[in-house]
């Protein structure tokens, strides 16, 4: 099978924001995935594919259909347990990461899973089919126009995030299987909300826009229009940049694995949150994680308070709402002044 | 000790690493220690670890087998069925039990339970209660004991839960927004190490726990022999009438809360307390005359900063003054009013004449059950006239007990006609609501605008529950304006809300004609349902060209009454004596009629009440 030519992160112009949240979310995948919001034909979709060539491996089960990870033996698979169960050794293999697709037309029985018909009809035995969730463990599942999705694939989502597991009881199959991904979803407001549930499962939201300045909106068709004419050719002079960038990544995630959670970032979290009237408390973790993940991005052994003010911004604008219809409160100028005052000192 | 502990929990969050959730944290043990205790509610907005709290049970009741029961169950696997390996091998029908078997002894936990099928929380509630799973389903019957706890989390957000299934849970509770700086940072850093070393926190807790566990056990042996007071039995009357709780359900969720509350404590009677503390977690949901919706309001610690006082018939509601209102007439005046108080709105869409498929009464008002394609799958049936929709898996079911007797060449099933068994789809048409909104300077009189703007965005709100697509229309100065046209997305219709302007004359007939042609022109609707609601005083005062303003809307009205959109007009006339002409308006256009008032549940049970006892 010849795989199709992935357009380079690193040659994507502009979107700084939108590629450093996504970054972050390499370097930490428990941050909880990324909103992206803006109007058509701002490079989302090509940004969240190019990620796909910058994500690490990972250790999963040798031959297990779930990918299930290996040395998490809280989340197996049901044919993982019973193997576990039986005495088997699960054996290591290591594979990459990827980028899976959850096209909006899906029906529920592919997304979540469902039995096995041809395996029924030729044997008359139950077997499992594994659906998109089973996919997307341990890879990003990315929802284009996420707030067009139906309601009952946003439940099935919704029920996979809170537990990392999916559950499928139906039509006779009785199954469970880990569904540890990271959520990346597009969506362009004007066609719609997405429900608070699911937006409060995005770890950070980023607004995109249109590139404004003509030099770079020149260089975004430049770009693109080479990479379609000879895209061996393109992705040979952004080679070097990639290698330097998944090196890059590569230290991060050490560097954050190492890292220390200091009290002052505890207390910056919760002190924003508070002032800004977010209930829940995924609002304050992620701004730890990001924060951690942000500073272990630039390089630095440990995260500050100003690591934490900036990833405010990314972590708390789709947080600011207690019921759908009050108006999102950041007021992003009344947040920098209060952020001044109060931490400056 | 500590590792052992720490091995056997392993994985679970301990419970005693919860910060805060007092009420809720009792709830859960009042339920573990107490079969008795039917059924508990946790409401809650997202990301308040409602289902870290209920998850986290388990560590301090290590035999505790917590059943997660997924959105998408189906009644076959939940209930039990046609057992089909020993059908196809032995010829013979068998039951073959499901979920409910499964946990029996066990907990039952529905998370987002106001999203489940209404059958299925409904089923799981009877065999709850009746202590027996009966089924009679796919040519089997089967039947077994079945004695589980159950606990259900919801945030109300996501749409309300019927009162009739809240009424059957013997505790519901909310969870605290902890606004404490400390205890915030503590549940932070806990949650943190609970990520990066899990063994850690458990070893952190295992002290507490193993206490806890103790007393648990000491508790649940306590628990028969404790105590309730006959006098006692009285208060609990009194205390629920008072509440004005219906039914007998609150009284008897107070006396077997109480009982465990009492064991908990250690003690053998209960006392006032452990009433007192009862009566918070079993009444507060079954009160008929409380302000706030259905599944309860999260708590918040700080105070509601409107006041919310709006008992003056005359409908006006308190307000800041915003601007000098200047000594202009009337009609010419231009005003942006806020919004008022929002309410829960009664069921407005609910004609008696529209059949209600499937006894779905909740939520989601455009489902509708149809046979084609597309639509989500709920269950099967035998066919009417030709196939063309095969619901494999229950075919071959229906298939399974018949493939002994047939012969069957190179295929392990051989199916015939009388096997097959069709899909019924539940598809949704999504009902677009077009707001048609009087936004003359008569509506601004009093500051009756800020009432109707209120009850708009209650009405924004409850569409936002059944994801409705809105739009909104004004009409005022001579001209109909579309501010929003439908869109899923309530938050902009809330802004459009918030900044629309009132004041100038009204015309009516030009607004009428305007919503009706955009509703029925093909862009909109997609074959879902459509339904205007027109909020007005009806006083119009432009005529479409120099006659009669009223006559023309009335004549606007008779002919877009044939087309296929539902009207509501919600008349916003206050004071007396009423003006009769938004109730002609709703005749002339064939649909329904309330007065803005009359919009909120809270106050219609009110008044309804009021009638009824005088």
């Amino acid at each position: 099978m010849s795989k199709r030519p992935v357009y380079p992160f690193t040659a994507i112009v502009g979107q700084e924001d939108m590629k450093e949240v996504l970054l972050l979310n390499v370097v930490n995948p428990s941050i909880g995935g990324v909103l992206i919001r803006g109007e058509k034909g701002t490079a989302k979709s090509t940004a969240v594919r190019a990620l796909a060539e910058l994500l690490p491996a990972r250790d999963v089960v040798r031959g297990c259909k779930f990918q299930c990870a290996w040395n998490d033996n809280d989340r197996l698979c049901s044919e993982c347990r019973e193997a576990l169960s039986e005495g088997v050794v699960l054996e290591k293999e290591t594979v990459a990461m990827r980028v899976v697709e959850l096209p909006l037309c899906a029906t529920e029985d592919r997304v979540a899973g469902t039995l096995d018909i041809s395996h029924a009809i030729s044997t008359g035995g139950k077997r499992f089919e594994p659906g998109i969730l089973a996919e997307a463990n341990g890879n990003i599942l990315y929802v284009d126009e996420v707030n067009l999705l139906d309601d009952h694939l946003v439940d099935l989502l919704l029920d996979a995030a809170a537990m990392g597991m999916n559950f499928v009881e139906r039509e006779g199959v009785s199954f469970s299987h880990p569904a540890n991904f990271i959520l990346i979803g597009t969506m362009n407001p004007e066609e719609g909300d997405l429900r608070p549930q699911l937006l409060d499962r995005f770890g950070l939201v980023v607004d995109v826009h249109g590139e404004r300045d003509p030099v770079n909106r020149v260089d975004v068709v430049k770009r693109r229009i080479s990479f379609e004419t000879s895209p061996e050719e393109f992705l040979d002079q952004f080679r070097d940049d990639q290698e330097a960038m998944r090196s890059r990544l590569g230290e991060a995630r050490s560097k954050m694995r190492s890292m220390e959670v200091s009290s002052e970032i505890l207390e910056a979290a919760v002190e924003i949150s508070l002032h800004l009237g977010v209930d829940g408390h995924r609002a304050d973790l992620t701004l730890v994680k990001a924060a951690m993940a942000w500073a272990a991005l630039d390089g630095r052994d440990g995260a500050d308070t100003d690591d934490v003010l900036k990833v405010a911004r990314m972590a708390l604008p789709h947080r600011m709402r207690r019921q759908p219809f009050e108006e999102s409160k950041l007021d992003i100028r009344g947040l920098d002044e209060w952020l001044q005052q109060r931490f400056s000192s | 000790m500590v590792a052992a502990t720490v091995q056997l929990l392993r994985g679970t969050y301990p419970f005693t690493a919860v910060v805060g959730q007092d009420q809720v944290k009792k709830a859960l043990l009042c339920a573990a220690i107490s079969k008795e205790i039917r059924g508990v509610l946790i409401t809650g907005s997202a990301g308040t670890a409602k289902s870290t709290v209920v998850r986290s049970l388990r560590s301090v009741m290590p035999g505790l087998r917590i059943h997660n029961l997924p959105l998408n169950v189906s009644e076959d696997r939940l209930v039990g069925g046609i057992d089909v390996d020993h059908a196809i091998k032995h010829g013979v029908k068998r039951y073959q039990a499901g979920i409910l078997k499964e946990v029996d002894g066990g907990l039952l936990y529905l998370d987002e339970i106001n999203l489940f099928e209404d059958h299925i929380v409904q089923r799981v509630l009877d065999v709850m209660e009746g202590g027996e799973n009966r089924v009679e389903r796919e040519g089997v019957s089967g039947t077994h004991e079945c004695d589980f706890g159950l606990v259900g989390t919801m945030d109300p957000a996501e749409g309300a839960m019927s009162s009739h299934l809240l009424d059957r849970f013997d505790i519901c509770v909310s969870m605290d927004s902890i606004t404490d700086r400390d205890r915030r940072i503590e549940v932070l850093r806990r949650r943190l190490l609970h990520e990066s070393s899990p063994d850690d926190l458990l070893t952190s807790h295992s002290d507490e726990t193993l206490g806890l566990m103790e007393e648990l056990e000491d508790a649940k042996d306590r628990l028969p022999c404790v105590i309730f007071p006959e006098a006692f039995y009285e208060t609990v009357s009194l205390l629920t009438m008072e509440m004005g709780v219906q039914g007998h359900r609150g009284d008897m969720a107070v006396v077997r809360t109480a009982k465990a509350l009492a064991a908990l404590d250690g003690r053998d009677q209960v006392c006032l307390d452990d009433l007192q503390e009862a009566a918070s977690m079993c009444l507060q949901h079954r009160r008929r005359d409380r302000e706030e919706d259905p599944g309860g309001t999260p708590r918040t610690e700080e105070p509601s900063p409107d006041p919310s006082d709006e008992e003056d018939e005359g409908g006006d509601v308190w307000e800041p003054p915003q601007k000098d209102l200047g000594e202009r007439p009337e009609s010419e005046r231009e005003d942006v009013f806020s919004i008022g108080d929002p309410f829960v709105v009664i069921d407005y869409l609910k004609p008696a004449d529209r059949r209600m498929d499937m006894g779905k009464r909740r939520g989601k008002r455009g489902s509708s059950v149809r046979s084609e394609l597309p639509g989500r799958c709920t269950s099967f049936r035998i066919p009417r006239g030709e196939v063309s929709d095969i619901a494999l898996v229950p075919t071959l079911r229906a298939a399974a007990p018949y493939q002994v007797q047939r012969r069957r060449q190179d295929v392990a099933i051989v199916l015939e006609a009388s096997d097959f068994r069709e899909k019924v789809r539940m598809s949704k048409n999504s009902t677009t609501i077009m707001f048609l909104v009087d936004a003359s300077g008569s509506m601004g009189a009093r500051r009756r605008m800020v009432t109707v703007k209120g009850a708009i965005l209650s009405l924004l709100k409850d569409a936002y529950q059944k994801r409705d697509s809105v739009g909104l229309m004004a009409f005022r100065k001579g001209s109909a304006e579309l501010l929003l046209p439908p869109t899923k997305s309530v938050d902009l219709a809330y802004n459009r809300l918030r900044e629309m302007p009132t004041g100038g004359r009204t015309p009516l007939a030009l607004g009428l004609s305007k919503a009706a042609q955009l509703l029925s022109s093909d862009r909109i609707g997609d074959g879902g349902d459509m339904v205007m609601v027109i909020v007005s005083d009806g006083k119009a005062n432009v005529p479409l060209d120099g006659g009669d303003a009223f006559a023309d809307a009335m004549e606007v009205a008779a002919k877009v009454s044939a087309l296929p959109i539902r009207f509501v007009v919600v008349d916003t006339g206050s004071g007396y004596p009423r003006i009769d002409r938004a109730q002609r308006l709703a005749r002339a256009l064939g649909g329904a009629y309330f007065r803005l008032e009359e919009l909120n549940a809270d106050r219609l049970a009110h008044s309804i009440r009021m009638t009824v006892h005088g």
